[in-house]
């Protein structure tokens, strides 16, 4: 998708700034992003007197989208920016915007499809296996896709997204490949525990590969195949095989958007019942740290992000992405250790220097 | 002096984890095996220990040793150890009793261990996979312990910083 966004009462250094940021950061969207001077889409500095107006009018009118951007989220507005403009907040905000501009057009794409048709499902690619005999594929039967409840902007629901289609796939050993509007395509294997598609740079996703991954189930579109069909596509193609858990992983962590996994309470305590295998799992130096307190203490999410100081939202994807894993164990108590050592300013200054080398030469 | 030590048995990989992420080529005391495993296995072997280095921005230099894989040179390990930030256990899963050999390392480097910590990557799994990283859990669990646990290829040097990373990280964990 293409989501225009503009800004207003910035001052002109943070509108230059925020222009510059928005084309460095393409990459690392999940959609593509272009600054226009009139959009649907606005960021608002609300610390001045006029744009607290505009967001005011905006969000009694809703017919537009109004980013709040301050220092404090003071208007408890749905959308905000921190300043001053960072990085990591901005992506992680643009790509919520963009996944909750799509849940409600899945949404209502869904309810269209489920009023309308009720025996067939969207399906925007006639024949995705190109030269491969129809006779191999068949499309999905619209009971494989939930569609009845609404999608949830508060919550993450794997039924509801790429995430539910692939474990309900898995769970019915069915060879299938799924692919969305110009984004990724992926074959999944359950009888191989693998998945076939283009190689994934782990450490920067394709747009491509991002669109597919923080899909709404009603945006992707699923081809049943046979397995002889998948090896023929996957070597005409020359495809990279993936163990399945590797794809799980990093689709919850796409997909997830700093939403907590519906069912799951933001003060139950949790913990992590085991190391999860970063030999298979890709993984950020923060999820080493996060894994590394959340094994020795069971504590409540917000703990844990204040007492590793990564951020909520990072946190709740990279608890999510175990979740689904299956490693993380509920507890009834809170359990945050009190063994540990003293702090040592040398050695944590030497850990930190440690982890700098060693990123900067990945 | 901040050190980094790999230890394991034999043929697991320490010399070549160590060359992966090290500025200089490791130095070795390489023999040729003497013993009939280790003719089976390898041509040559490490008698002392393996040394490379990194170094960081503040030009602090992070030694990296690799103890002798065999237990008749078990009285380096000890010498090793001393000073050092945390441990690196290696394990060949291609070995006749890998999961014993962990329990056999926890146990001689207990009390570094105990100070410091350890994080176990396991090699050779591509080779043979009698041995699932779960089956290690359990034992680690037998145990009572709770260690990262990876499944490694000593050649990458991306496996090796992840072991790096996570030692780090639980020693940072330790200190919150």
């Amino acid at each position: 998708m293409h989501y225009k966004i503009s800004a207003t009462h910035l001052s002109k250094n943070d509108n230059v700034f925020f222009k510059s940021m928005l084309q460095l950061i393409q990459i690392q969207l999940n959609d593509t992003w272009s600054y226009e001077e009139t959009a649907d889409i606005v960021l608002a500095d609300i610390e001045t007197p006029l744009g607290v107006a505009f967001w005011e009018e905006s969000t009694q009118q809703q017919d537009k989208l109004v980013i709040a951007y301050a220092r404090q989220n003071t208007c408890n507005a749905e959308w905000f920016l921190p300043k001053p403009i960072r990085v990591q907040a901005l992506i992680k905000q643009l790509n919520a915007i963009a996944t909750f501009k799509s849940t409600v057009q899945g949404a209502v794409q869904t309810s269209q499809t489920s009023e309308n048709s009720p025996s067939s499902i969207s399906t925007t690619k006639a024949n995705l296996l190109g030269n491969i005999p129809n006779n191999t594929a068949q499309q999905v039967k619209p009971s494989d896709i939930p569609t009845n409840k609404p999608v949830s902007i508060e919550y993450f629901e794997p039924e509801h997204s790429l995430l539910g289609l692939i474990q309900s796939t898995i769970k019915k050993c069915e060879t299938k490949c799924f692919t969305c509007e110009q984004g990724e395509t992926i074959y999944i294997s359950p009888q191989q525990k693998r998945c076939f598609t283009s190689k994934i740079n782990f450490n920067h996703l394709t747009q491509k590969q991002r669109r597919l991954y923080a899909s709404v189930a009603a945006q992707v579109t699923m081809t049943n195949l046979s397995e002889d069909a998948l090896h023929q596509m996957a070597k005409a193609q020359g495809l990279e095989n993936y163990a399945v858990e590797t794809l799980l992983w990093l689709v919850t962590l796409c997909a997830s958007q700093g939403r907590l996994m519906a069912g799951v309470a933001e003060n139950s305590y949790v913990r992590l019942k085991q190391w999860p295998n970063f030999a298979v799992l890709p993984c950020q130096p923060v999820h080493l740290r996060i894994a590394a307190f959340m094994l020795k203490n069971a504590t409540t999410l917000t703990t844990v992000s204040e007492k590793t100081r990564v951020d909520f939202s990072t946190l709740v994807d990279f608890f999510n992405a175990c979740k689904v894993a299956d490693l993380i164990v509920e507890t009834t108590d809170q359990n945050v250790s009190t063994e540990a050592k003293p702090k040592s300013s040398a050695e944590q200054y030497l850990f930190k220097n440690i982890l700098k080398r060693l990123s900067s030469h990945e | 002096m901040d050190k980094i030590i790999f230890t394991g048995p034999m043929g697991a990989g320490k010399t070549t984890a160590i060359a992966s992420i090290s500025e200089i080529p490791p130095i070795a005391t390489e023999v040729r095996c003497s013993d009939e495993e280790g003719q089976a296995r390898k041509e040559t072997t490490t008698v002392a220990m393996d040394y490379g280095y990194f170094t960081l921005d503040d030009s602090v230099r992070v030694h990296l040793y690799g103890t002798p894989g065999q237990e008749r040179f078990n009285y380096m390990w000890t010498i090793l150890t001393q000073g050092g930030i945390g441990l690196v256990l290696l394990l060949d899963n291609a070995r006749p009793t890998p999961v014993e050999d962990m329990a056999f390392y926890l146990d001689a480097f207990r009390e570094f261990i105990e100070t410091t910590g350890v994080v176990i990557g396991v090699t050779r799994m591509d080779v043979n996979n009698q041995f699932s990283l779960d089956d290690y859990r359990d034992k680690l669990f037998e145990l009572g312990h709770i260690y990262p646990l990876f499944e490694v290829d000593a050649r990458q040097a991306e496996d090796v910083k992840i072991l790096i990373h996570a030692l780090l990280a639980i020693l940072q964990a330790n200190m919150e």
